[in-house]
């Protein structure tokens, strides 16, 4: 910027120059007319003295510091300072004199320091210098000499030393205030606009998609940065709904693990307990054929034994009701296993509970036991095995009685549920307020002779007969328990079709 | 009235002589045998008035022996007795006799068969 400064200073002064030094140049040409025609009736006339006398005055006019006339011969002939009369002329002059051809003024610095023009012009001859008696000239040459003035150049000094100074402090104005436009020019639409721009997309690669770039103007840049601006929207948007996408997809995918490890744990126990189930069927088959020839040959022992032998005939019974014991558990087990279908009617559950309930509640151990119901009013009926339903019930009820020790709270409630397989079932909760069951037994209760109950009380049969009663049904026994709270039992039931109950159950 | 004759087909030995001891002393003629071909074979030289058969037996099973003592004869009455947990008697049979029983129960059941005839 210095330098186009520097050089737009340097032609402006030039040409500023230039004009100052035409002007020098006219004068010196009009001073050189003037001192022609005055000086060409005294030269035609050949009046030498009044043509150094006129030089002399002259030259007191402003400015002009000497006039010279140059002879053919390059010698000075006549000057307005004496003492140069009869010396060399300069160069040009010497040219203008011999063949007129016109030179350039010149500028030069005079011996005392001083700038001044320097201008030589020839002296044509006319008419009367050929016709004249003074001093006869022969018509033809170019030139008759020259006539030489030297004009001060101080105005061009001075005019040149303001011009300069001007000029450079133009210059430098100039070029400042052309600088701090382009200065602020850039600034203003490019350096800005870019730096803003390069903090928004710095922001937006961070994450920050909430920056908004401040730039509001109409031109390209601010397109650009309503269109940045749009852009980070839009990613907003699409970024919170590939968020709400991805928690969709993650609690998707978290529910239908789960549902698979429910479903895997299900098919693994119900794979567990079929299999039990095989084996329990199996044994307990073949254990039917040695009972069968100890409960017979122990009844035809007793058959003849003399009555009197009362001993005896007591021992034989206790074989008899041992085996009668075996067979019990026996039975219990291939009802665990057993695959026939029973006789289904559409059963009324919230009848066949509270008659469990009533039958129940005449034994003195269920005295202290509160019984709470809270039945769905108009349960589907369900089509079922009401006797193997019934036992389910009773089993589930003695089960909670005790491990409440015969005091307690159960709360049974019926309801219209959705099976795990999306067909419509109901279901029976119940539900004691007993010690609960250790979660480490909780796998187990299914299984056959599993039992937490004192030796000889429980058969460790009664669950797993619960269990494959229900499965049968196409339902499912869940059980939830939380030690020191209680237990519940939730026995869920396909409907398969059943009508709704025609009557409300209280 | 003649002594009824029974035939009893089981694998099992203990409950064959349970039969016997059971029914013999009855007045029973008892013939026992221990799988069903045997028992097919016997049918066919000599009448029963009943049949008592198990229902699992090696080779051919209590449900193949029925139907084909009754393809040869339909009027037969048969009980089975069995260790399976089965309510109903299968198909063709009179009644089902569940393992272990006792002396009493088989009597009944085979009296109940006679009567109706």
């Amino acid at each position: 910027m210095v330098c186009f400064g520097l050089a737009f200073s340097v032609i402006l002064y030039n040409y500023e120059r230039g004009i100052l030094v035409t002007n020098i140049q006219n004068d010196a040409r009009f001073a050189s007319d003037m001192v022609m025609h005055a000086l060409r009736r005294d030269m035609l006339e050949g009046r030498r003295e009044e043509i150094s006398r006129m030089l002399k005055e002259m030259v007191h006019a402003e400015g002009v510091r000497e006039i010279n006339i140059i002879g053919t011969s390059g010698k000075v002939t006549f000057s307005s300072t004496p003492s140069k009369e009869g010396a060399a002329a300069d160069a040009a002059s010497i040219i203008a004199a011999g063949d007129g051809r016109q030179q350039a003024p010149l500028v030069e610095t005079a011996g005392d320091g001083a700038e001044v023009l320097r201008y030589s012009t020839a002296v044509r001859p006319d008419a009367g210098c050929f016709s004249g008696a003074c001093h006869y000239h022969a018509p033809g040459p170019q030139s008759m000499g020259a006539l030489q003035i030297v004009i001060s150049a101080d105005r061009l000094s001075s005019s040149t030393r303001r011009l300069a100074i001007g000029t450079v402090a133009y210059g430098a104005v100039f070029s400042t205030a052309v600088f701090g436009a382009i200065l602020f020019i850039i600034y203003r639409f490019v350096t800005r606009p870019m730096t803003l721009m390069a903090e928004g997309m710095k922001r937006l690669a961070s994450g920050d998609l909430d920056y908004k770039i401040p730039i509001n103007t109409k031109d390209e840049i601010g397109l650009l940065a309503s269109t940045f601006n749009a852009m980070a929207t839009d990613i907003k948007a699409y970024r919170k709904k590939l968020e709400a996408w991805a928690d969709e997809l993650q609690s998707e995918v978290d529910k239908k693990t789960r549902e698979i490890t429910e479903a895997h744990e299900q098919m693994v126990g119900a794979e567990k307990l079929a299999s039990l189930g095989r084996m329990a069927a199996g044994v307990a088959h073949e254990l039917n054929n040695p009972l069968t020839g100890v409960l017979t040959f122990a009844h035809l022992l007793k058959d003849r034994t003399p009555k009197d032998r009362i001993e005896d005939i007591e021992d034989l019974d206790a074989i008899i009701q041992q085996t009668e014991r075996c067979a019990g558990i026996i039975r219990g087990l291939l009802g665990f296993a057993r695959k026939t279908s029973a006789e289904r009617i559409e059963v009324n559950l919230n009848e066949l509970i509270d008659s469990s309930i009533s039958i129940l509640q005449n034994q003195s151990k269920f005295h202290n036991i509160k019984f709470k119901k809270n039945f769905a009013e108009r349960l589907p009926l369900v089509h079922a095995d009401s006797n193997q339903l019934h036992q389910v019930i009773l089993n589930i009820i003695q089960n909670a009685v005790d491990a409440m020790d015969n005091n307690g709270r159960i709360e049974i409630a019926t309801r219209e549920a959705k099976c795990p397989d999306g067909r419509r079932c109901i279901e029976a909760e119940i539900a004691d307020s007993g010690p609960g069951i250790m979660a480490e037994h909780l796998g187990k209760i299914f299984e056959p002779f599993f039992t937490t109950k004192p030796v000889g009380k429980g058969t460790g049969l009664g669950l797993p007969v619960s269990y494959g009663i229900i499965k049968r049904h196409g339902g499912d026994i869940v059980v939830r328990s939380s030690v020191g709270k209680g237990t519940s039992f939730r026995i869920i039931l396909p409907l398969d079709g059943a009508a709704l109950a025609q009557e409300d159950v209280a | 009235m003649s002594r009824a004759r029974i035939l009893v087909i089981d694998d099992e030995d203990i409950v064959r002589r349970c039969c016997v001891r059971a029914l013999g002393p009855e007045g029973y003629e008892v013939d026992v045998v221990s799988d069903g071909p045997s028992g097919l074979s016997l049918l066919g030289s000599s009448g029963y008035d009943i049949i008592v058969t198990d229902l699992k037996m090696p080779g051919m099973d209590g449900h193949e022996v029925i139907r084909r003592i009754l393809s040869v004869a339909p009027n037969s009455r048969i009980i089975v007795i069995t260790g399976f947990d089965t309510d109903q008697p299968p198909h063709g049979a009179y009644a089902v006799l569940h393992k272990p029983f006792t002396p009493v129960a088989l009597l009944s059941a085979i009296s109940a068969t006679l009567r109706s005839k």
